[in-house]
């Protein structure tokens, strides 16, 4: 790392904006998010002048508020209430310093080989398989410090979640996060208060901004210059903190262009900028996601669920059968916003919630998919998505086996969240009815943060927008770091993924630069 | 003629009780933003769906709902804060469209006995129709947010926020305060405060079968 102080003079926010201003760079990455934050510090690091733009602002511990509402419609994109046309389902993505890492759980996970293996045969790769990314997955890991969570900030409700599994004779396992000494607060979605969490904008940020990058917050970029097969910029406008009231207008020149604004911004960006990119007609195509579905059980003493890692226990058991299991926590009022029923029923649920686990849930639904468009009027997306019958079967399988574990676990009732079915089961034998259940997608409440594929890598420029590399085809010099060059869903919590191919993407471009 | 007149003095007196019933006679809102009927709606709402309860502190009545969904609404930008005041509308007026069950069934949901306002909120849950469903689930979540996220709740279950010092890192001596210009950083080197390591913020015992 390096040494030197980090000072504030390479950083903009909202308030150094007074007039309309241009800037020059080698470099200008477009997004703060894990993806783009590796980038700018990886080529700022190499020596090139690199700026990094973001539409959010940086935010401090004092800032992190734990009302769910209030966080929602201040670190979240349309407050959280984004959701696709097609399957309702809140789709939440981050605008802040950092990105979705300011407000994620913190999981790295590396995929197994056969994710890339699959990636590697059907969308004709031949330099991401696994061991081709090993040497970025560990540089990530080492600057980040990712490890296993101990058992000391478990907590009960995720130990109860690996003594189910053992229960039951499934493999369990601590989750790896990138996070240094953490408490068990259990705030990882508000935003860490005890800046335990490695989030970007307190790791590769700052230290970008040691190496010489400059950080301008609060720009929201409208689109890419360019013309025949180069790019030379960005312009855009000046938006206000929380509100987007748009202000001065600006331009930023510069040689290489990478875009890292996420799976849904990013091809907006493209879109809106006359089509760059699109020789092939995928960008915005090909939306996959991992769709999650949560399961409560209530045990019978107090489990004291405020203590412990927030996703800090998984289950890899049923990776290859399309699904994954793991622990979650977010503030109480949010975890129990999922509880049935309503008047007396509800109360007395919620007075049972310090006994109450949450679990949850996800997909690798590679058969639902949907696209992204461009709005006539603002750069928020428009989404198609729907969620595949097949894949909502997985979902239910999915509930079902949450449901095993909570009984295995010692759960007197569990509620599986499916509508049709009874809002609560009190024995296994009961939950087994979810075996030959006919749920319809729609019944099942679902809400995803993993979002990949609209402008898919792939080895042929016809099905493609990016390269192996993430350059995009048909340009000389124009970059896409971000879930969007995923080909298909990595089955597990992707924001490791994005890290290391930024990581690849930025040594190669130290040289192209 | 007599019969025209007839039907033009039934309509107008229909459109009068419809407005009578849809928009008269609330009381003063209790926030900055939200209206009359949708301060009144949400009292309403809140009282259905949180009776009270012995082990919980406050009942949805004594939550202060309304000032909670005031504050939500400024935090909102203009196209989120539509949708959550049409959501609010559909809710309100919506017995004007679809009757509740029982006498006196078309009225405005405030206006509703607390049976009839249970009854109806239950349709809504148990409809086959996913967008009234999904409508339910979008009021009770900002509800519960509301009430289950309040203070006094949150206590009586031992669920209270911790109280955290906030760790002032490296970084946080480049980040001003959000809206403040560069200068206003709030902290300097002296404040720095992350300890290593940092204590878990509950003991730690082994169970007793992992202790060898």
């Amino acid at each position: 790392m390096n040494e030197a102080s980090p000072s504030n003079e390479s950083l903009r926010v909202f308030a150094d904006y007074d007039r309309d201003f241009v800037e020059e760079a080698d470099v200008v990455v477009v997004g703060s998010g894990p993806s783009g934050s590796v980038v700018t510090q990886q080529l700022a690091e190499a020596g090139h002048r690199v700026i990094l733009v973001e539409e959010g602002p940086p935010f401090t511990p004092s800032e992190f508020v734990q009302d769910s509402n209030l966080t929602m419609a201040r670190t979240l994109r349309e407050a959280g209430l984004r959701s696709p046309i097609g399957t309702f389902m809140p789709i939440l993505q981050a605008i802040c310093l950092g990105g979705g890492s300011l407000v994620n759980s913190a999981m790295c996970l590396r995929p197994p080989p056969f994710v890339f293996d699959d990636w590697c045969s059907r969308f004709e790769l031949s330099q991401t398989t696994r061991d081709d990314l090993e040497p970025h997955f560990d540089a990530v890991a080492k600057f980040l410090g990712i490890a296993p969570t101990p058992d000391d900030v478990q907590g009960k409700r995720n130990l109860l979640f690996r003594d189910g599994c053992r229960e039951l004779g499934y493999s369990s396992e601590p989750c790896e996060r990138n996070v240094q000494g953490c408490r068990g607060s259990g705030e990882c979605f508000s935003g860490c208060r005890s800046r335990a969490k490695q989030s970007m904008d307190i790791t590769y940020i700052p230290e970008a901004m040691r190496c010489g990058a400059r950080v301008l917050t609060s720009l929201q970029v409208n689109r890419v210059l360019g013309a025949g097969r180069r790019v030379w910029g960005v312009e855009g406008r000046v938006v206000e903190p929380f509100t987007g009231r748009p202000g001065a207008h600006f331009r930023i020149h510069a040689r290489v262009v990478v875009l890292a604004a996420g799976c849904m911004a990013t091809p907006v960006l493209l879109m809106r900028s006359g089509g760059l990119a699109n020789e092939s007609g995928q960008v915005g195509q090909n939306l996959q996601m991992h769709p999650g579905s949560t399961v409560a059980g209530r045990y019978p003493d107090f489990v004291d669920p405020l203590f412990g890692g927030t996703q800090s226990y998984q289950s890899l058991q049923f990776l290859r059968e399309g699904f994954k299991l793991e622990t979650m926590w977010s503030p109480p009022a949010a975890q129990a916003v999922r509880t049935p029923g309503l008047g007396e029923d509800l109360v007395d649920r919620l007075s049972n919630f310090n006994r109450t686990v949450v679990w949850d849930g996800i997909v690798g639904a590679n058969r639902s998919l949907g696209r992204v468009s461009a709005r006539f009027d603002s750069m928020d997306p428009v989404i198609r998505w729907r969620l595949h019958p097949e894949d909502a079967g997985i979902l239910v399988r999915a509930i079902h086996e949450l449901c095993r574990i909570h009984f295995a676990a010692g759960a007197d009732r569990v509620f599986p969240g499916i509508a049709g079915l009874p809002e609560h089961f009190d024995s296994v034998e009961e939950a087994d009815v979810l075996r030959d259940a006919s749920v319809a997608p729609g019944d099942l409440t679902v809400a995803s943060s993993h979002l990949f594929c609209t402008t898919r890598m792939h080895g042929d420029a016809k099905q493609g927008v990016v390269d192996e590399w993430g350059k995009c085809y048909g340009l000389d010099n124009l970059y896409i770091a971000d879930t969007g060059i995923f080909p298909a869903c990595p089955s597990v919590n992707p924001m490791f993924t994005a890290l290391a191919l930024a990581h690849r993407q930025a040594h190669a471009l130290k040289d192209r630069v | 003629m007599l019969l025209g007149v007839t039907i033009v003095v039934l309509f107008l007196i229909f459109v009068g009780v419809l407005i009578k019933r849809a928009w008269w006679g609330y009381p003063p809102s209790a926030g900055q933003l939200l209206g009359r009927g949708e301060s009144a709606l949400v009292k309403a709402a809140g009282e259905a769906m949180f009776p009270p309860h012995p082990g919980l502190a406050v009942d949805g009545g004594q939550a202060e709902l309304a000032r909670y969904a005031d504050t939500y609404l400024q935090a909102l930008g203009t196209s989120q804060r539509r949708l959550i005041r049409a959501m609010f509308l559909l809710f309100e007026q919506g017995p004007l469209l679809f009757p509740a069950r029982g006498v006196g069934g078309f009225r405005r949901f405030s206006s509703l006995t607390p049976s009839q306002r249970l009854a109806y909120l239950e349709d809504w849950a148990q409809s086959r129709m996913l967008l009234r469903r999904v409508a339910l689930s979008a009021l009770k979540a900002v509800l519960i947010l509301g009430y289950f996220g309040h203070d006094e709740n949150l206590r009586a279950l031992g669920l209270e926020a911790w109280e955290i010092e906030p760790v002032i890192c490296e970084a946080d001596l480049l980040y001003p305060p959000i809206g403040e210009p560069r200068s206003a950083v709030r902290w300097t080197r002296s404040d720095l405060n992350v300890e290593t390591p940092r204590k878990p913020l509950r003991p730690f015992t082994k169970p007793a079968a992992e202790r060898g």
